[in-house]
């Protein structure tokens, strides 16, 4: 079966001589179908530019992408590959059902593209905008209308930048429901976002980017697996020892292999000042976190 | 290529601008004036008044529905459906150059029911109309994917003040030099009112530049959607 979309040693340049940045510097990935897959890192860490170069709207300067075998930016590549941008923007004077019928019509052998576009109005929950201008939704809406016209047609791929941002709640549970129920179609996802507890609950792997690189990849049970033992102390000590990391109220280690027990007894013998403690297991956050400081360069 | 279905709602999207913003109004205006002008200067030559109207209609068109920094970022999400940058730049060219040639359309057939123009005439007026409509929208739709409603604006700007003079007579009223050449290069090169009102006679040579740009426009207009890419 061919891979959904694969990409090897990507790498993207903005601007020329001093002022070039390499937005994406060698980036290498692969989704599988059904596979749900986060991006995630700090603002301008190449999240978007990733994306946009999956999605055929720029050219890799290195590298090769492939979806489902073809070239991205294909006509053949683009009926399969769905691409929701973080900052949509839609032809004026056009109403939300306007703008899904015309670009599902853009899809050869939609039928005008009816059909499809009322799906995507459904899949992206819609229907109470639907008679609205485009132009003036808020940005919450204007996200959901960008994830309809991804669902267009029938579409094995998609990528999500930003879906989930400015979303209400129950708008975004409901979004989240309606992500693993394609993913359960066999539909797989890459979902570029800053709302990790979202990420955490959908992605089976993230990859965290820094400066444009993978710095960290690993299915997300791994990673949320790891205990990490928190201890609250009377008073912080002058140096924070080695491998522990600093919290409102005092200090935090992961556990790793050691036993609780092992770990608190390491705390004692630097004479830490416990006035109480507690185990808990790694939130996607504190990976993040953890391996974006690893990454970066010592100040 | 293109669908009928993409033909279709490439119609729609532009009949929405016609009817939901000053386009519609200003098209009407301008159709309205012309035709109110030819009919109290008893013209008996349909191919001036039509070429005209064509390409301000036209070139209007691509003002309000191609140029603005909304419409040609709103592009990113028409190049990530399964369709090719010429399809849609085919797409938006017909339906610029159909709404345009329509327009001209019925300012000849309201010429020939006011009795200014025989059948004959009309005939003439309507295939010149549709002529001048195809270059300029072609034109239109490279210069508003090019440099927006700046340059469409020059575009139509020239239109209106400069295209009607043929280049003999720029060439007596313009000092010789660079200005001189500069001008009479513009004049033969882009879509103008000079050449396209020999078009309702069937002049082969405006019949082939209105060709040219039709076929130019809407090529560069692809590479310029495709060229997005780098």
């Amino acid at each position: 079966m061919t891979t959904p979309l694969e990409a090897r040693d990507v790498v993207r340049r903005f601007g020329r001589g001093r002022r070039r940045v390499v937005a994406v510097a060698g980036v290498s990935l692969a989704l599988a179908p059904g596979e749900i897959v986060g991006v995630v890192g700090a603002n301008g860490a190449g999240k978007t530019t990733l994306l946009r170069v999956l999605a055929g709207l720029l050219e890799p300067h290195q590298g090769s992408v492939r979806v489902a075998g073809h070239l991205p930016g294909t006509p053949a590549a683009r009926r399969v590959l769905g691409f929701a941008p973080d900052a949509p923007v839609f032809p004026a004077g056009l109403t939300a059902g306007e703008v899904l019928a015309y670009l599902a019509a853009l899809h050869p052998g939609s039928g005008g593209g009816r059909a499809a576009a009322e799906r995507a109005i459904r899949l992206a929950g819609l229907e109470q905008v639907v008679a609205r201008p485009a132009a003036t939704l808020s940005a919450g809406w204007r996200r959901r209308l960008a994830f309809g016209q991804a669902v267009l047609g029938a579409r094995h791929v998609l990528l999500l930048d930003e879906t989930l941002a400015g979303l209400d709640p129950m708008a975004r549970r409901a979004l989240c429901e309606r992500l693993a129920g394609l993913a359960a179609e066999g539909v797989a996802v890459l979902l570029s976002s800053h709302d990790l507890a979202a990420v955490e609950r959908l992605a089976a792997r993230v990859l965290v980017l820094r400066a444009g690189t993978v710095v960290r990849e690993a299915r997300t049970a791994e990673l949320l697996g790891e205990r990490v033992l928190e201890v609250t102390l009377d008073r912080r000590p002058a140096v924070t020892p080695a491998g522990f990391r600093p919290t409102a109220r005092g200090l935090e280690m992961d556990v790793g292999e050691e036993t609780v027990e092992a770990a608190l007894a390491r705390c004692r013998a630097f004479g830490l000042p416990i006035r109480g403690s507690r185990v808990r297991l790694r939130t996607l956050e504190d990976v993040v976190v953890e391996a974006l400081d690893d990454a970066a360069p010592p100040r | 290529m293109i669908t009928a279905a993409h033909l279709a709602a490439e119609v729609r999207l532009v009949r929405c601008r016609a009817r939901r913003t000053r386009f519609g109004l200003w098209t009407l205006a301008v159709a309205a004036a012309t035709t109110a002008l030819a009919i109290q200067a008893g013209l008996t030559d349909a191919g001036g008044t039509a070429a005209r109207l064509s390409l301000l209609a036209a070139l209007m068109g691509a003002g309000f529905c191609a140029a603005s920094d909304g419409d040609r970022a709103a592009l990113d999400l028409a190049r990530g459906q399964p369709v090719t940058p010429l399809a849609l730049a085919i797409g938006r060219w017909a339906a610029l150059a159909l709404l345009a040639a329509a327009v001209t359309a019925l300012h000849v057939a309201t010429l020939g029911v006011a009795g200014a123009l025989g059948p004959g005439a009309v005939a003439a007026g309507v295939a010149a109309g549709a002529g001048a409509a195809g270059a300029a929208a072609g034109a239109g739709l490279c210069a508003a994917w090019l440099g927006g409603n700046g340059l469409v604006g020059a575009l139509f700007a020239y239109v209106v003040l400069a295209s009607g003079i043929p280049p003999e007579l720029w060439a007596v009223l313009a000092p010789p030099g660079v200005v001189r050449a500069a001008g009479s290069a513009v004049l033969e090169i882009l879509p103008g009112l000079w050449r396209y009102r020999s078009l309702a006679d069937g002049d082969a040579g405006a019949w082939l530049h209105a060709g040219a740009w039709t076929a130019g426009g809407v090529a560069a207009a692809a590479g310029l959607l495709a060229a997005r890419r780098r």
